[in-house]
């Protein structure tokens, strides 16, 4: 049997009287609870049908959502508490950090963590930049703790509270985070933000080169990361770069009897003499890589050699077989 | 030996939802409503709507109205209105064909309190904003007849606000995220997409980039995943597929090995179907898992509307459709 007390057992609940969970006479979903939460979710009905706000009814929408996380009804319930009562929001946020050591994970914990910020209004978001980063190191492509990052520096940004060095810091962060997994996309999507759409980026005045050779360097340490790949796309289109000038780096790819034939030498251009590879490639890498093989084609196009193009699609059709549809749509696009 | 659809095994798996007596369910009340709809989808897809008990069901829906705080529905009795109840709470009704007994101007009122000045959309007080609330708020006026509201004088910047903010929260990849600025994600393309096809503004999409985003999730499995370098889920097998079908890029994926990765990931003995093969079921996977089925043809299912995840026929009568492409229905094995 279990040694759990009932709330209407405990001194601090008396004089409220619970109201239990009223299915109807036949329901359709009936819904049968533990003790604990059963016990939990009568008293909380009652106190917010009375719109009591209190330090057991604190304590009480604390229980409920170490229980249930998703519960959204308890977590609004929970910050009308917080706000009416004047506590402290800082230790809030503390909790909250605990909450995320126990694995407790929902929306709902991410939005209160923001409503808590947006209340606190530290003069630096420092701490709470640094927290995030941390927390990322177990989960480093926890969809909503990069969102949550982003509202923190757009938030912040706004009021005027994050420094030139800061977004400098955080950039070199995100390279950090590059580096022990180039794979990373939410980290590719982050330094786009950092880099290039946030407001003040600086609009690069080298047209995106530097940003088109790292690109290409982390492309050399991991060739068949599409991560890399459409970014390099990204860079070339955002900045209204041909392709052309890009494929004598790609030569390392593109290494196959079938393609020698078929790869052009472009002309040059503002973008020539991008820095060769240095290290050879792993001698058991597959190739050649398909997304190269893929920009091979593209720059075909673009050069206006469709005849080749098309067979580079005809080839990339072999090659990667699972997308064999989409291959034979460029390759007809290219026949007419 | 290949596998088929069990459908029998799964329509009693969903008529027995409310029977288990376990602990995960009543931790899933938040999300109720949400799953009665996932379940009565999934019949309609099998053709057995008639499974569940229509009056209950009706019933159930009016119970889930939230008169008090927002004048709208919440995921059960005495939970909060919410934009996500709400259009579960629609479909339902638009599925049960008893849509005149929702009360369309505070649903209307309650949709138009949640759009914010930068086109950003909540979900309720709490203020949560999401591309998914977008498309729910534009799916629920479509359903309900009533997109008219944002065309009107003092809402008018709303449609457009609506609009701008889901352009912004396109990517450089051409997917879309939860708000401008974040990373592209399968089920945010989705409902950015059905959106988009709902405010008859697909131009703003790049259809051939984010077609090729799409088709690049199919993994070497026959699964889909949501962004580069994650795990396949069945659930993909929904989002990413609805998606390349509004787009008209549907045969841009191997339907064989989808068809075979959803199959594989069915329990044969409790019914069901799981996010990958040997996982447990519960009735989310089950529903996009035939849904996702039924967008590429597998036989014997009824069609499937991908711009509201809602059974074709229900949405042509209402007389709502809009283009997409299917994969025609195989013949039956």
């Amino acid at each position: 049997t279990s040694s759990y007390i009932p709330l209407s057992d405990r001194g601090q609940w008396a004089g409220i009287t619970p109201i239990p969970q009223n299915d109807g006479p036949n329901p359709l979903v009936a819904i049968m609870y533990s003790p604990e939460y059963r016990d939990a979710m009568d008293f909380f009905r009652a106190v917010s049908a009375s719109g009591e706000k209190s330090e057991r009814a604190l304590e009480l929408t604390e229980t409920i959502i170490r229980m249930n996380p998703a519960h959204y009804t308890v977590w609004q319930y929970r910050m009308a508490i917080l706000l009416e009562l004047g506590k402290d929001l800082e230790v809030e946020l503390e909790l909250m950090n605990e909450f995320a050591r126990e694995n407790l994970k929902s929306y709902q914990v991410w939005h209160h963590r923001l409503l808590l910020m947006t209340h606190i209004s530290p003069a630096s978001p420092q701490a709470e930049i640094d927290y995030i980063h941390t927390s990322l190191l177990p989960d480093p492509k926890n969809y909503h703790t990069w969102a949550y990052l982003h509202w923190l520096f757009s938030h912040f940004h706004t009021l005027g509270r994050i420094t030139p060095k800061m977004w400098q810091e955080e950039q070199r962060w995100c390279d950090e985070m590059l580096r022990v997994d180039g794979r990373n996309n939410s980290a590719w999507g982050w330094r786009w933000f950092l880099t290039i759409a946030r407001p003040e980026a600086g609009g690069l005045a080298d047209q995106g080169r530097g940003e088109i050779i790292y690109t290409l360097k982390q492309i050399h340490t991991i060739p068949h990361n599409v991560s890399a790949w459409n970014y390099l796309r990204g860079l070339l289109k955002h900045f209204s770069h041909p392709f052309s000038p890009i494929l004598p780096a790609l030569h390392p790819y593109l290494a196959h009897p079938d393609l020698k034939s078929l790869i052009p030498s472009p002309p040059s251009s503002s973008l020539s003499n991008l820095p060769a590879a240095r290290d050879p490639l792993p001698g058991d890498t597959p190739l050649p890589i398909s997304h190269a093989v893929e920009f091979l084609a593209d720059t075909l196009v673009e050069m206006g050699r469709l005849g080749d193009a098309g067979l580079i699609f005809a080839k990339l059709g072999e090659l990667d077989r699972m997308r064999a549809g989409y291959w034979e749509y460029r390759r007809r696009a290219c026949a007419d | 030996m290949s596998k088929i659809l069990d459908i029998p095994l799964h329509v009693s798996y969903i008529q027995n939802l409310d029977k288990k007596k376990d602990f995960g369910y009543h931790l899933t009340e938040h999300l109720r409503l949400n799953g009665v709809y996932w379940g009565l989808t999934a019949l309609f897809i099998m053709s057995r709507e008639d499974a569940l008990d229509r009056a209950e069901m009706i019933h159930y829906v009016k119970r889930c109205w939230d008169e008090e705080a927002a004048g709208t529905f919440g995921a059960h009795p005495g939970h909060d209105g919410h934009i996500l109840a709400t259009l579960s709470a629609i479909q339902i009704m638009a599925m049960q064909d008893a849509l005149d007994e929702v009360d369309t101007d505070r649903v209307v009122q309650f949709l138009l309190s949640l759009i914010r000045p930068d086109g950003a959309v909540a979900g309720d007080s709490f203020g949560e904003t999401d591309t998914r609330f977008s498309y729910i708020l534009i799916q629920c006026l479509t359903l309900l007849g009533r997109m008219d509201v944002l065309d009107r004088d003092i809402h008018r910047l709303a449609r457009e606000a609506i609009l701008e903010n889901i352009r912004g929260s396109m990517n450089f990849d051409g997917g879309f995220g939860t708000e401008p600025g974040a990373e592209s994600h399968g089920g945010q393309v989705w409902v950015c997409v059905a959106a988009l096809a709902l405010l008859d503004r697909l131009d703003v999409v790049d259809r051939d980039l984010l077609g090729a985003w799409l088709s690049e999730r199919q993994l070497p499995n026959g699964g889909l995943n949501g962004r580069p370098e994650k795990l396949e889920d069945v659930c993909y097998s929904w989002w990413d597929v609805a998606a390349l079908s509004i787009l008209g890029r549907l045969h841009w994926i191997n339907r064989d090995k989808l068809i075979a990765f959803i199959i594989g990931a069915q329990d044969l003995e409790g019914g069901g179907i799981a996010d990958r093969p040997g996982d447990w079921v519960d009735v989310f996977h089950t529903v996009f898992g035939l849904a996702g089925l039924s967008l590429v043809g597998y036989p014997g299912l009824e069609d499937i509307d991908p711009l509201y995840c809602m059974p074709a026929k229900v949405i042509r009568r209402m007389g709502i459709e809009k283009g997409y492409t299917a994969l025609s229905r195989m013949s039956s094995t």
